[in-house]
């Protein structure tokens, strides 16, 4: 394995530009396989992350390649996870939307049932591929599905993705969630929270969802969000009360008469 | 027991020239490994008998670099204390996420709850094993203000920090040295005069002695039963700064 050495001492630093793409790559998976030791709660992606940061607008671009080669050539090895898993989370914090298609393929992969990657690293790869999607719509048929599958480790995930590319489908798919978390709690409170904050639904859009379902899914939808501390959320989630008028109470009928004269007990 | 001694000074000459060698590449690599031989030439605060044991397994590594975390790892928590004052463990989202003790739902800074409630008690593994979580008291509000103050190093712009707290009951706690920080170049041991039973942060920009920090153990079973949530900051808004390596030169 080729590495340099002033990246094994220094954090944050890219490799040396002279030494070619391999190398690179190499250097990546060093870092993401833990090869290079990381202390305190440093990820193993903390420094690639940093040196993506730091980077010359060139280099940074020969980053995102290795990242991303990195990332296909971990998904055809068996027994990666640990490599994918940080490979996906670095792909959300790089927007590196070059990942994309290695993202989807082994997405589709959990969405098919297929079991070789563990649910962390699944768990890593659907994150990075909800955050970088395209808005067009083509992954709404992955998001539905997957929130169908009903794992209460994806139901969230799914969810929040799925406002993201569909927000009308999403919060038509509020009561079922918030049924799916009376039975298995799965984070009801951290997706609205998400949901009211995607751009294209907004808090008033949320709240108007959250009214619309029947008193015992809104009861508990509101305990959720005061769990999470999204109180401020449940201003919006309330049916609106039954305007008071300035209706006087009915009056007998005879009080509207001056010409009937009321005996004594029903005077005023 | 023979506190006093830099843990590259070998006890058995045997082993000088694997800590020389360590030094040498230390030396050659860079501030931040400056830093770390700094750590290494500075903690005076070992026993003996670590201290013998960190340098024997330096020399059969044959004074590599790469043997510094995994030595540190084994030896880690060797000055025990006793504080009750109120402690919080802070923690990036994504930390969080990738540590399995929240689910991965905000896909952004902006989602990110002003409560999330993890799924473990911090400072546990998958297996409920105790893992070594540090904690400070500091109480700044500001999530940048608190990533400089704490020395976290590693926390980059829009990463989102939170706080956990955590109650100090029965878990056994210890000063941090550096076999606690191993090669995390931010770390260093307090002035030489502190005598305060914890350990002090150091601040990103400045290299100041800040806050007050501990590493505490925390057995499953005795946190099993209270759920934990972590507490929204904020994100981050600036790169860290390494303003502190300036004030880390190595002895020759």
């Amino acid at each position: 394995m080729t590495t340099h050495r002033s990246l094994r001492s220094a954090p944050g630093a890219t490799p040396d530009p002279t030494l070619p793409f391999d190398a690179w790559v190499a250097w990546v998976r060093t870092h993401v396989r833990g090869d290079v030791s990381v202390a305190r709660h440093e990820l193993p992606e903390d420094a690639l992350a940093q040196a993506w940061t730091r980077a010359s607008a060139a280099d940074r671009g020969r980053l995102s390649r290795a990242f991303a080669t990195a990332l296909a050539d971990a998904a055809r090895e068996p027994h990666a996870d640990a490599e994918i898993a940080a490979l996906a989370a670095l792909a959300a914090r790089t927007e590196l939307t070059l990942a994309l298609p290695t993202l989807r393929s082994l997405a589709d992969r959990t969405a098919l049932g297929d079991g070789s990657l563990g649910e962390q690293a699944q768990s890593a790869v659907l994150h990075a591929l909800a955050a970088l999607q395209p808005r067009d719509g083509l992954l709404v048929p992955l998001w539905t599905r997957l929130f169908l599958l009903g794992h209460p480790w994806l139901l969230g995930l799914a969810l929040t993705a799925l406002g993201r590319s569909d927000p009308a489908r999403a919060l038509a798919l509020i009561p079922d969630a918030v049924r799916r978390e009376r039975e298995t709690p799965f984070g009801l409170g951290e997706t609205l929270w998400a949901l009211a904050n995607e751009p294209a639904i907004g808090r008033a859009r949320l709240g108007r969802a959250l009214v619309a379902l029947s008193p015992a899914l809104r009861a508990v939808a509101e305990q959720e969000l005061r769990e999470i501390g999204g109180e401020a959320l449940l201003a919006g989630a309330r049916p609106a009360r039954a305007r008071k008028t300035a209706r006087r109470p009915a009056l007998p009928w005879f009080a509207a008469r001056p010409s009937v004269v009321a005996p004594p007990r029903l005077g005023a | 027991m023979m506190a006093g001694m830099s843990l590259i000074r070998a006890i058995d000459p045997t082993h000088q020239r694997a800590l020389d060698t360590l030094a040498e590449t230390l030396r050659e690599g860079g501030d931040r490994d400056g830093a770390v031989l700094l750590n290494l030439q500075e903690e005076d605060r070992v026993p003996g008998a670590q201290v013998s044991a960190f340098q024997h397994a330096i020399a059969d590594g044959e004074g590599a670099r790469s043997a510094i975390d995994p030595v540190c790892s084994a030896l880690a928590r060797c000055l025990p204390t006793r504080e009750d004052a109120a402690w919080s463990h802070h923690v990036t989202l994504n930390a969080l996420v990738r540590h399995g003790y929240a689910r991965p739902i905000a896909l952004d800074a902006a989602q990110a709850p002003p409560r999330v409630r993890l799924s473990r008690p911090c400072g546990t593994d998958g297996q409920g094993r105790p893992r070594a979580l540090w904690v400070t008291t500091t109480r700044t509000a500001d999530a940048t203000a608190t990533r400089d103050r704490l020395g976290l190093g590693h926390v980059d712009a829009a990463e989102v920090l939170y706080r956990v707290e955590v109650p100090m009951r029965d878990e056994p706690a210890f000063i941090p040295t550096t076999l606690d920080a191993g090669t995390y170049p931010a770390w260093r041991r307090p002035p030489a005069a502190s005598e305060a039973p914890w350990g002090l942060t150091r601040h990103l920009a400045t290299d100041a002695p800040t806050d007050p920090e501990l590493v505490v153990v925390r057995e499953a079973a005795a946190t099993a039963a209270r759920p934990e949530v972590a507490k929204h900051l904020g994100a981050v808004t600036t790169p860290p700064s390494t303003g502190y390596l300036a004030h880390r030169t190595p002895r020759p």
